[in-house]
C-alpha cells in the first residue's frame, strides 16, 4: 500500500464511490459512476502452458526463495523491485514501466479448491469458472448472454472475440458465436469473383441452422460471424498508429486489438493466448523468452491505447491455468503447480498488490510442495464482470463472490 | 445393405482424405468387403516413397524440408488409410518438430508408421523411448534425486487411460519410474543410464514393484481405460463425433480378444454397422489436412512441392500447423477447428486452387462431359455429386442457383459459372464435414 501516492489517493476515492454505489441493489454502477460514453473492454491473455509466477511475482527479500529455488532463483540484484518484499522478473521492463505509472494491480494467491494438476482440466477450470467441470459455456460467453439482444436487434458481432490461432473455448455462449480473427486484419480475406458469387457465398452463410447436425451448424454460425464481422474488420485495418509493435504474432494480435476498439465501440470482449510457459526444463531460458515477448507486447499496446484515447476503456487481465511447484526439478525446471499471481493493467486498476507473498516454509505448502490458494478466482471474475463490464456476476457464476479492491 | 458408390465414396473420405473420382471408382469396383481389405490390409500396395529421406528432392538451402517431405508423404500416399493413420498417432503422441533435430523427429514418424496398425502395447514401450518423445516430454536427463513429471502425467492423461484413475501420488512414482533415459548430441542416440535411474520400490495406480519404464507402459496397457480412452479416439476419429457405447464396446471386445491389436480394432471399426451408418454421415468436421488434401486430390492435382507448400500454408491458418501441434494433446479437433478465420482460410486456399492454379486441369477434372445448355439445378447436382458432397441443403443449393441465375448455362458462360460452381460448393457447410 502506498497511500502517499498523490494519484493512488484520488484512485481511493473513485473507487470508494463506486464501491458505495455498487452495493445498492440493481444500480447499473458502471456506466453511472464512471460516464463512459463507450463501453468497456476486456482483454484477457491466457499465459499458455503454466506460468511460474514465483518468478514473475518474485519475493526477492525471502532468504527461503533463494534456498528453495536453487538454479532457477532470480539474482536479486537484476530483478524489478515493486517495494521491499516484491520484484518483477527482469524481463517484464515494460509492464514495470505500467506499474511506474499506476496501471498494474497484482493479486497474489489466486486459485479454487483442490487444485487440478492437468492442463486441459485446469485450463477447463479458468474458462468456464466451474472447478467441477460441468459447465461447457465459458465464463465470458455467459456474460454475453446476459447482455440483451433478439433477433431483430443482434449484440454487434464483434461483442466478443479471439484474436490468435484458436477461439478461446471462454467465449463460448449459447446465444453469441464469437468471431476468431488472426493476428492481422490483412489475413481476415473473403475472396470471391465478383458481386453475385459473393451475395451467393452470403447466402449460403447467412441461412439460419436448422439441421441436427452440430458441426454443420458450427461452420454455418462461424461464416455467418466471419460475414458479419468482415467489414469492420477490414475498416479497422486500415488504421495506423504512431506506436511500434514488436514483431510477432502476439503483439501483431494486440495491435490488431488496437485497431478494432478504435473502429467499434461494440467490442467488449477479447480473448488471446500467449507464450510458451510450460517450464519443465531450462525454465530460466524459456521463461524468459515468453515473459519478455508478453512485456514488450504489452507496454506497445498501452502506449498505442495512449496515443488514441482509449486507456480508461481497457482491462487487461493476465491469466495462467496454473503456476509451477515450488521446488526445481533436477533439469532446472519445475513441474505443475496450484496458485498464481494475477495481474491487471489498465488506467481503471487499483494500482499495487493484494496479499502477501507467498510463504515458502514446508509447513504452509501443500501437495508436496505446492502453493496454496489465498484467493478464490471467482472473486476476481465477479470483480470484473460487475466493477469493470457491468455484467452481472451472479448471473455468470451462479453466485456470490465478494470483490477484491483491484479496479477503482 | 447394397453397396453403392457413394458408400466406397464415404470409406474414402474417412479412411483417407477423400481421393479423387477414379479412385473411388476402383475401390468401389471391388465391392464393400474387398474394398474394406484393400483400405485397411495396405501392405500389399506399394510404396516406395517412405525408404527416402528427401522425397521430394528438395534443395538443401529450404529452410522447411523436413515438413513438406512429411506432408507430402502422406497427402499423396498411395495408402489412404496409412495416411490417416500416421497423422492420428501424430496427433496423439504428439512432439512438435523444432525439439529434435529433424532427422530424429523423421524417426519418429517412421516409427509411428512402423507401429500404426500394431500391438498397442509395444507401440506404447516404442513410443516412450523415442529420442523425440524423450526431448519435447522432458525425459531425456530426468533423473533420480528430482525427477521431471512431464511425460509420466501426459503419458497417463493423454496417451492412455485418461484422467480419472490416477492421482499426484501416482504421477510422482511414475516420474521416478521413467528416470534414468538419456538423449546424445547432436546425434540424438537414446541410451540407459542405471545411475540416473531409481530402483526404489514405486507404487503406481495400486502395483508395487521395482518398477522402470517398460514396467509403467504395461501396467498402463492392461488398464481398461486405455482400451476404452483409445477405442473412443478411433471411433470418433472414423466413425462419428456421436459416440455410441454399444459399438465402442465392440472395439473394446476386439482389443481384449488380440491383445491390443490395432489393426483388428480397424477391422472391427470399418466392419461396423455404425461406419455405414448414413445417420454417422457428414458427423465429423475434417481437418484442415482433410480438407486441404481431399480437395487438391479430388480437382485432379498432382501432388508437388508447390501443391504441398499451398496445403500446408492453408493449414496453418485453418488451425492446424503441421507437424507443430500446439501442445501435448496434439491438434485441434471438431468445434475447435470451425472458428472464423479458420473458415476463411479454406475459402481462400480453395479459391487459389480453383481459380488460380490450373483452371483447365479443374474444369477437364469435374466438370468434363455435360450436355450443354445444361439447367442451372442439373449443373450443382452434378458438380456436387462429383467434388463429393453428397447432400447439398437446399438452402445452399438457393443460394448457388441465385448465383447462376433462371436461364440454361450455354458454352460461353460454362467455364466461369462451373469453377464459380465449384467454388461455392467447396465454401459450403456441407463441404466442411465428412
Amino acid at each position: 500500500m502506498k497511500p502517499d501516492h498523490p494519484s493512488r489517493r484520488r484512485f481511493l476515492q473513485a473507487g470508494a464511490a463506486a464501491a458505495a454505489l455498487h452495493a445498492m441493489p440493481g444500480v447499473q454502477v458502471l456506466r453511472s459512476a464512471h460516464a463512459q460514453s463507450a463501453p468497456r473492454t476486456l482483454i484477457a491473455i491466457h499465459l499458455n502452458g503454466g506460468n511460474d509466477t514465483l518468478n514473475t511475482v518474485v519475493p526477492w527479500a525471502d532468504p527461503r526463495y533463494y534456498t528453495v529455488r536453487g538454479p532457477i532463483a532470480l539474482d536479486r540484484n537484476q530483478v524489478l523491485r515493486l517495494d521491499d518484499r516484491r520484484a518483477l522478473h527482469p524481463a517484464l521492463t515494460g509492464i514495470k514501466a505500467l506499474w511506474d505509472r499506476q496501471k498494474v494491480a497484482i493479486v497474489h494467491g489466486v486459485g479454487y479448491p483442490n487444485f487440478d494438476f492437468s492442463h486441459f482440466q485446469a485450463m477447463e477450470i479458468y474458462w468456464t469458472a466451474d472447478p467441477r467441470r460441468s459447465t461447457l459455456n465459458g465464463w465470458l460467453g455467459r456474460a454475453l448472454d446476459t447482455v440483451p439482444s433478439s433477433a431483430t436487434a443482434p449484440l454487434d458481432p464483434l461483442t466478443g472475440t479471439s484474436i490468435g490461432w484458436g477461439g478461446s473455448p471462454s467465449l463460448i455462449a449459447r446465444n453469441f458465436t464469437a468471431p476468431l480473427l488472426p493476428p492481422n486484419a490483412e489475413w481476415f480475406r473473403l475472396p470471391s469473383r465478383g458481386t453475385a458469387q459473393q451475395e451467393a457465398l452470403k447466402r449460403i452463410l447467412l441461412q439460419p441452422a436448422t439441421t441436427t447436425n452440430l458441426f454443420y451448424d458450427a461452420f454455418l454460425r462461424n461464416g455467418r460471424a466471419a460475414i458479419q464481422a468482415y467489414d469492420t474488420v477490414a475498416a479497422a485495418g486500415t488504421r495506423t498508429t504512431p506506436v511500434v509493435y514488436p514483431d510477432n504474432h502476439f503483439a501483431r494480435g494486440l495491435k490488431f486489438a488496437a485497431q478494432l476498439l478504435r473502429e467499434d465501440d461494440a467490442v467488449r470482449i477479447v480473448a488471446m493466448e500467449q507464450g510458451s510457459y510450460d517450464t519443465h526444463e531450462n525454465q530460466l531460458q524459456q521463461q524468459q523468452a515468453s515473459l519478455s515477448e508478453l512485456s514488450a507486447g504489452v507496454k506497445a499496446f498501452s502506449d498505442d491505447l495512449d496515443a488514441n484515447g482509449l486507456s480508461n476503456r481497457v482491462l487487461i487481465l493476465l491469466w495462467s491455468e496454473f503456476a509451477r511447484r515450488v521446488e526445481p526439478n533436477a533439469q532446472n525446471g519445475t513441474d505443475h503447480g496450484s496458485a498464481q499471481a494475477m495481474l491487471l493493467i489498465g488506467n481503471g486498476v487499483r494500482a499495487g498488490i493484494i496479499g502477501n507473498p507467498p510463504s515458502l516454509a514446508p509447513a504452509d505448502l501443500i501437495e508436496d510442495g505446492n502453493l496454496p490458494m489465498a484467493v478464490d478466482f471467482r472473486n476476481l471474475y465477479a470483480t470484473v464482470l460487475d466493477r469493470w463490464l457491468g455484467i452481472d456476476s451472479k448471473s455468470v457464476l451462479g453466485g456470490t463472490y465478494p470483490h477484491i479492491p483491484v479496479l477503482l | 445393405m447394397a453397396w453403392t458408390r457413394e458408400d466406397a465414396a464415404h470409406l474414402l473420405r474417412r479412411a483417407g482424405f477423400g481421393g479423387s473420382n477414379a479412385e473411388v471408382d476402383s475401390l468401389f469396383a471391388l465391392g464393400q468387403a474387398g474394398a474394406i481389405n484393400r483400405i485397411v490390409n495396405y501392405e500389399s500396395i506399394a510404396d516406395a516413397a517412405w525408404s527416402s529421406a528427401n522425397p521430394l528432392n528438395i534443395p538443401a538451402d529450404f529452410w522447411d524440408t523436413t515438413r513438406t517431405n512429411l506432408t507430402w508423404l502422406l497427402v499423396r500416399s498411395p495408402r489412404p488409410l496409412e495416411a490417416k493413420l500416421v497423422w492420428f498417432w501424430h496427433g496423439h503422441f504428439t512432439t512438435p518438430i523444432g525439439v529434435a533435430e529433424a532427422a530424429t523427429f523423421r524417426k519418429q514418424m517412421d516409427k509411428w508408421r512402423q507401429y500404426a496398425t500394431g500391438n498397442f502395447r509395444d507401440f506404447l514401450i516404442a513410443m516412450y523411448k523415442d529420442a523425440a518423445m524423450l526431448r519435447y516430454l522432458n525425459g531425456a536427463f530426468s533423473r533420480k534425486e528430482r525427477p521431471n513429471e512431464n511425460f509420466a502425467r501426459e503419458s497417463m492423461e493423454l496417451y492412455t487411460t485418461g484422467t480419472g484413475p490416477y492421482r499426484e501420488t501416482d504421477v510422482r512414482e511414475a516420474a521416478r519410474a521413467l528416470t534414468g533415459w538419456e538423449v546424445s548430441w547432436p546425434a540424438e542416440v537414446v541410451s540407459f543410464n542405471a545411475r540416473a535411474f531409481d530402483p526404489g520400490v514405486k507404487t503406481i495406480l495400486g502395483r508395487t514393484g521395482n518398477f522402470g519404464g517398460d514396467d509403467f507402459m504395461n501396467i498402463l496397457f492392461q488398464r481398461p481405460e486405455t482400451a476404452r480412452r483409445i477405442s473412443m479416439k478411433l471411433y470418433r476419429t472414423f466413425v462419428s463425433e456421436r459416440i455410441n457405447l454399444i459399438e465402442v464396446n465392440n472395439l473394446v471386445t476386439t482389443w481384449n480378444r488380440t491383445s491390443g491389436n490395432l489393426k483388428a480394432v480397424l477391422t472391427t471399426l470399418f466392419n461396423s454397422a455404425a461406419f455405414w451408418d448414413p445417420r454417422n454421415r457428414g458427423t465429423i468436421v475434417k481437418s484442415a489436412l482433410d480438407y486441404t488434401t481431399g480437395l487438391t486430390q479430388r480437382l485432379g492435382f498432382a501432388m508437388n512441392f508447390d501443391r504441398v507448400r499451398a496445403i500446408m500454408d492453408a493449414m496453418d491458418r485453418a488451425g492446424q500447423t503441421a507437424f507443430a501441434p500446439p501442445n501435448p494433446a496434439g491438434y485441434a479437433t471438431g468445434l475447435r477447428l470451425t472458428g472464423a478465420s479458420m473458415l476463411l482460410a479454406r475459402y481462400e486456399f480453395a479459391y487459389n486452387l480453383i481459380y488460380n492454379t490450373d483452371q483447365a486441369r479443374v474444369l477437364s477434372t469435374l466438370a468434363g462431359g455435360i450436355t450443354l445448355p445444361v439447367a442451372p439445378a442439373t449443373l450443382i447436382a452434378t458438380l456436387a455429386q462429383r467434388l463429393g458432397v453428397p447432400a447439398v441443403t437446399a438452402t445452399t443449393a438457393a443460394g448457388i442457383a441465385e448465383y447462376l441465375g433462371t436461364a440454361a448455362i450455354d458454352s460461353t458462360r460454362f467455364n466461369n459459372r462451373a469453377l464459380g460452381t465449384l467454388y461455392l460448393l467447396a465454401c459450403s457447410p456441407e463441404y466442411q464435414v465428412a
